[in-house]
């Protein structure tokens, strides 16, 4: 449902300081999989996670999501697409510390014409299947690590998306947090979702519920497994 | 109207977030607001004050004046004037300053007769009915500090001190009219200045039509070349232009101090920390668009510029009204020479509030629209590419 | 030159717009130039984002401008005793040659502005904003009437001097003198009621009309006509309006009701004649478009039934406020007819 067609994305073209992010990329990504982008870093597999999730527009190329050409719309519409489609972990998670569990949950809905009583009741239904019920009123940054990771993942969760997109999601975690946080996904999978992870640690990519698995370098896509 | 709401509802969460910056900026904007108001409420409620002051006058005074000197006016300026078609009534008026060498102060002596002044309400007592008698502003009762019952000793033509019983006191309502007043029976007034009978300070004249006020003026000075008519409309205006003038001055030099607050807000805007950017970058990641961020910027700034705004306007009524304008006394000095120290009757007028909301909320909207909109145009990636 | 703190507080506005709007017409030149829809270019995200700006701009312009119309009639208003004769802003205005001029490009200006921020709204939420050259266009258009109105009222302002026996609405709006307020003044009032009120009907038939049928024409016309309601109105209050608001025969003057002695009814009653003749503006003007640009109807046709509806509020209200006096107030002019 997510189809790239020769995408690319090139930072300052033209310029001296020319940077070839994605070079030619054409890839199917099919609903209810997971999907895993793998490759060092500097491979443009947060590029193309970003034209995936409507944050950035390519240079080239075009991108279609449920049958919408979507490569070349205004931001703003890229932007209503985003929280409708996507939910986003970021690596570092960036919540925002001084804001409560509760608030950075929201942090999407409050552009939307959502009202509080079903902004309360969202957050309630997200928090409490993650342990965090309790914590509701907390601050961020009071958190502990698995914590945070699992605000992080409410968050996400809290537009009710098809998509879950991942960036590096486990690279400054320890291996027990990464684990903790592997089952999470795999949840999020088993309730219909469909997610696509980038990184470059093996705990993720050798996990048995990786779908496709695309591995980069330089911009371009080596090789791509279907599992 | 939802999103306006939730977003407004952000806004002020953020900017609780960011008190120290929040905070200094609303002190410098609510300080600026201040010294505006103080000076338009200042000259607002002085203009009221006269306009009060101005309302009980007579429609036209004559005055004579030989070679630029004020002179005593005769009675037959009296007889001729009021043979003028158009003329109600002449009532001469009895009246001289005194310089008070123990408070060294000047005091206004009026003399009246049968014709009680108009509008000018008793605190206590009453009006002189006997020789030795008299009635005094409030200023005077402090200065000297008399009251009903006391006597007052003033020094007369013959240089020989005179007592006369203070008999009634004038409210602080009519403060400008009266603080520095002393009513006394005509003729007392006239022995006590040795004025010669026939002879008065000047002449108040009443006319039927106010629209004939400047032909009648006219008349008079063809009539008397001496004589200098002054109308009531002239003096209106004079106080009303002096005002505005002097506002409006005042208001021009403090806008200097408007615009040095806008290049701060301006810099301060501009000046987004690390962490702000990346909020916005989170909140840009997170699905809002450009457009949702301006409106958050714009409701901060909505929301600083009003709690400034309010917390200045409170500031410089309390200023003006309670504390009576300290601030401005080196302006107000020049104001002195016309009235004496009084205090201002607090009041509020709606278009005071809104000249002043437009003179300093639109210009502080107006600095921060670039920033504010620099900051919107955050890439959305930003925090992926980290 | 008057230094009233209104009169600065409208010149610093006037210089703010004319800086925004400037500043827009600045940044709306490269994107005219530049403007490249299919364009995947770093350039054209550029542009786009600009687009914001240029927004955000003229709505605050904007915003300025209908307050500072608000603030011109109060400054004008206030001034008065400054000058003999002078008892409202009439008088005020007549004090100088241009000061009616200020107003004749004010309000224009007013409603053109309005009419762009409408139009750009509904065409940022098309995918392609179809209308980016004509809006930038008409930019440039709209830069020259506002630096006309603030260097009319700058003139306005500068040349009033309290010295000028003014003649006040009185001798203006009266009925036996000559040039265009005294023939308004003079314009019968009982079949002047009759145009206002069948103008009004006229209005709401095709108001009703608008909603039931989706006929282009019929958008036209409603357009039309409440355009045509802003001269009618305008007529009607300094014929008959205000001297049954005032209850007296001889006072026309539209100004007076915006004082407090009449309890600020002028307000709403301009509320209410404005709002209804740029309600009635938009769906006409939104058809016209769509023939340009097609995508901006489907953004359009759910919003439509709100303008429709708006502008029979407005209507309403217009309407009962003029026909409370008429009807229910102790003044009436079978004496003097």
């Amino acid at each position: 449902m997510i189809r790239l067609e020769q995408v690319s994305k090139i930072y300052h073209p033209g310029k001296p300081d020319q940077v070839i992010a994605v070079d030619d990329v054409s890839l199917e990504i099919s609903r209810g999989g997971v999907t895993v982008l793998k490759g060092p870093s500097g491979s443009g597999k947060t590029s193309l996670l970003a034209m995936i999730g409507c944050m950035s527009r390519p240079t080239r190329g075009q991108i279609v999501l449920d049958g919408r050409e979507i490569s070349r719309l205004p931001e703003r519409f890229l932007a209503d697409i985003r929280r409708r489609t996507f939910g986003f972990i970021f690596q570092q998670f960036h919540l925002l510390a001084d804001l409560t569990v509760e608030e950075n949950v929201l942090l999407p809905l409050y552009p939307q014409a959502v009202g509080y009583a079903e902004m309360k009741r969202r957050v309630e239904q997200v928090l409490a299947p993650l342990g965090l019920a309790a914590k509701q009123s907390r601050k961020a940054g009071q958190l502990s690590g698995g914590e945070q990771q699992r605000v992080a993942v409410a968050r996400a969760l809290i537009g009710d998306p098809e998509i879950i997109i991942a960036d590096e999601p486990t690279a400054h975690l320890d291996s027990t947090l990464a684990t903790e946080l592997l089952v999470l996904l795999g949840g999020l999978l088993s309730a219909g979702r469909t997610l696509i992870i980038a990184t470059h640690d093996p705990l993720v990519f050798n996990h048995h519920m990786v779908t496709q698995l695309v591995s980069m370098r330089d911009g371009r896509v080596l090789e791509e497994q279907t599992a | 109207m939802m999103r306006q709401l939730k977003i407004l509802d952000f806004a002020i969460a953020s900017l609780r977030r960011r008190k120290g910056k929040s905070l200094s900026i609303i002190l410098v904007f609510a300080f600026t607001v201040a010294a505006l108001s103080s000076v338009l409420l200042l000259t607002h409620a002085l203009r009221s004050e006269a306009t009060q002051l101005l309302a009980g006058a007579p429609d036209l005074v004559v005055q004579r004046i030989i070679a630029g000197r004020h002179d005593l006016i005769p009675g037959s300026y009296q007889e001729k004037i009021e043979k003028i078609p158009g003329v109600k009534a002449v009532t001469p008026r009895l009246w001289g300053y005194y310089y008070d060498s123990l408070t060294s102060s000047n005091f206004t002596l009026l003399g009246i007769g049968d014709d009680a002044p108009r509008g000018l309400p008793l605190l206590a007592g009453r009006l002189p009915k006997a020789p030795d008698e008299c009635a005094i502003g409030s200023g005077i009762a402090e200065f000297r500090g008399v009251t009903i019952g006391d006597d007052l000793y003033l020094i007369n033509q013959e240089n020989l001190g005179v007592g006369f019983t203070i008999v009634g006191l004038f409210s602080a309502q009519s403060n400008l009219l009266t603080h520095d007043l002393i009513i006394l029976e005509k003729e007392t007034l006239r022995k006590f200045f040795a004025i010669p009978p026939g002879l008065n300070t000047d002449l108040a004249v009443a006319v039927y039509n106010p629209q004939e006020v400047n032909m009648v003026a006219q008349k008079i000075k063809r009539e008397f070349p001496a004589a200098r008519p002054i109308t009531h409309d002239e003096i209106v205006r004079t106080y009303d232009a002096v005002f505005n003038w002097r506002s409006g001055m005042l208001l021009s030099i403090f806008s200097v101090a408007l615009v040095a607050f806008c290049i701060l807000a301006w810099d301060k805007a501009t000046g987004l920390s690390a962490e702000e950017r990346r909020e916005i970058g989170v909140l840009k990641a997170l699905g809002w668009d450009t457009g949702d961020v301006l409106l958050l910027k714009f409701w901060e700034g909505m929301f600083i510029a009003l709690t400034a705004f309010l917390l200045g306007l409170t500031a410089a009524l309390i200023h003006v009204f309670w504390l009576g304008a300290p601030l401005l006394a080196m302006v107000v000095k020049g104001w002195s020479v016309l009235f004496p120290e009084f205090r201002l009757v607090p009041y509020i007028d709606l278009q005071q509030i809104f000249i002043l909301a437009f003179l300093t909320i639109v210009p502080y909207l107006v600095s921060t629209v670039i920033p504010c909109w620099r900051a919107a145009v955050t890439d959305p990636d930003s925090v992926m590419r980290g | 030159m008057i230094l009233h703190p209104g009169i600065l507080a409208l010149l610093l506005g006037a210089l703010l717009v004319i800086l925004l709007m400037l500043y827009a017409c600045i940044i709306g030149f490269g994107v005219l130039r530049h403007w490249d829809r299919s364009s995947y270019s770093q350039q054209q995200l550029e542009l786009e984002r600009r687009t914001y700006l240029i927004s955000t701009m003229v709505n605050y312009a904007l915003g300025f401008q209908a307050l500072s119309l608000l603030l011109f009639i109060y400054t004008v208003d206030s001034l008065h005793p400054l000058f003999i004769g002078a008892m409202c802003a009439t008088g005020t205005l007549n004090a100088n040659p241009v000061g009616w001029d200020v107003l004749l490009v004010k309000i224009p200006v007013f409603f053109l502005a309005w009419l762009w921020v409408i139009v750009n709204h509904y065409d940022l939420q098309v995918e392609d904003s179809p209308l980016v050259r004509p809006k930038y266009a008409a930019l440039f258009g709209l830069l020259p009437l506002v630096v006309l109105d603030s260097w009319r009222q700058f003139r306005y302002f500068t040349g009033l001097d309290p010295q000028i026996i003014t003649s006040c609405c009185g001798s203006l709006f009266n009925q036996s003198g000559k040039g265009i307020a005294s023939s308004l003044a003079a314009l019968p009032v009982v079949p002047m009621v009759w145009v206002f009120y069948l103008w009004l009907l006229m209005l709401l038939i095709l108001l009703l009309l608008a909603f039931k049928f989706n006929s282009s024409a019929l958008r036209y016309l409603l357009a039309l006509a409440a355009f045509m309601l802003l001269p009618v109105g305008l007529a009607s209050v300094i014929s008959f309006i205000s001297i049954y608001i005032y209850e007296m025969p001889t006072h026309h003057c539209p100004f007076d009701l915006l004082q407090g002695g009449y309890h600020f009814i002028g307000y709403p009653l301009y509320l209410g004649l404005f709002g209804t003749v740029l309600c009635g503006l938009v769906p006409g003007l939104m058809r016209l478009l769509q023939i340009f640009a097609p995508g901006l109807g489907q953004v359009f046709k759910k919003r439509e039934r709100f303008w429709l509806f708006s502008m029979l509020i407005f209507l309403l209200l217009l309407l009962v406020l003029v026909s409370r006096p008429l009807l229910f107030g102790s003044f009436t002019l079978q004496a003097y007819l």
